[in-house]
């Protein structure tokens, strides 16, 4: 065995450890592992080196902290579902003044638009805030206390 | 168990509980300061949240996840380092513990470990808490850091050789 395959060998030692090498490389690596002592022990003193990392202690998150995130997360409702309020009650918007066009054979007067938005938008709102209720419940910390 | 491993593909819910803990250490060490880390993570989630369809490959979620707080925390440096309140640099190199209670826990030989990983150029540093503490494989590890696969598995490399100098008779 050349110094220079030996070095190669070496250099290939830590993509080894981490699973990174090619089958052939990997094959050629443990060939080597076999038949040479002072690489044995390299390779060996590297897995411990990782283990060891591995089990390194590092600062938690502040728990108040990463709960209110994890709630508000949580609730936020997606910016997609408020559109689909929006889009719904202008559907039933333009369905109401279609229906009323048909029955009477006229368009809607203005007041009956105007009534009729501020009644869909009102059914809207309480969809909304319901829906909002519901994502909320299961991260509700008070939910079992009894009023 | 490794943090791909942890986390769960389909739900945003149990990809945060997997990964905030890690989320937060990486930002820790980036920033060396707690409050800002938190405040980075936290950023960073809520980016996520936004674009979140439910991620196929937990991988990739994390390498996602880890570049956001990544470049979160460099453009954080560098407001700081214009205000004149630290160098670019010495953010990076922060402490990763942080007080003198979770350093009290840790084993002598611990605390020889973590300053020989302290004492390693911030880019090698960086790779090998990546692939080590938080289980990031070449590839993700490229993918966050811009960088080519050969020169993450190079730097690990010499990371790792210049650790294993350094503990020397705490290895067997």
């Amino acid at each position: 065995m050349t110094a220079e395959r030996h070095e190669e060998i070496r250099r290939m030692l830590s993509a080894c450890l981490d699973g990174e090498l090619t089958q052939g490389e990997e094959q050629r690596v443990r060939v080597h592992l076999e038949g040479c002592a002072e690489c044995r022990q390299a390779y060996e003193e590297l897995a411990r080196l990782q283990q060891m990392t591995r089990s390194l202690h590092f600062a938690s998150p502040p728990e108040d902290r990463m709960k209110e995130l994890e709630k508000s997360l949580m609730v936020q409702a997606p910016r997609r579902l408020g559109w689909l309020f929006v889009l719904g009650g202008l559907a039933a918007w333009l369905i109401y003044a279609a229906v009323t066009y048909v029955r009477h054979w006229r368009p809607p007067s203005a007041e009956e638009l105007i009534a009729s938005a501020v009644g869909i938008g009102f059914v809207m709102l309480l969809a909304s805030v319901i829906a909002e209720r519901v994502r909320q419940l299961p991260h509700d910390r008070y939910r079992r206390i009894e009023k | 168990m490794s943090l791909n491993d942890e986390a769960e593909a389909d739900s945003f819910a149990g990809f945060f509980r997997s990964t905030n803990r890690r989320a937060y250490a990486f930002a820790l060490h980036l920033t060396g300061n707690g409050e800002d880390a938190m405040d980075i993570v936290q950023e960073a989630y809520l980016r996520m949240h936004e674009r979140w369809t439910g991620c196929a490959e937990p991988g990739k979620a994390a390498a996602w996840l880890y570049t956001i707080i990544r470049n979160l925390a460099v453009d954080h440096l560098r407001r700081r380092a214009r205000r004149g309140e630290t160098e670019l640099e010495e953010g990076i190199a922060g402490p990763l513990v942080a007080g003198p209670e979770e350093a009290a826990a840790q084993s002598e030989v611990s605390r020889r470990l973590w300053e020989a990983i302290r004492s390693l150029p911030p880019g090698q540093r960086e790779i090998l808490l990546l692939r080590d503490w938080h289980g990031l494989n070449y590839a993700e590890i490229a993918e966050v850091l811009g960088l080519s696969m050969g020169t993450v598995s190079s730097r690990l490399h010499h990371a790792r050789e210049k650790v294993r100098e350094a503990m020397e008779g705490f290895l067997r």
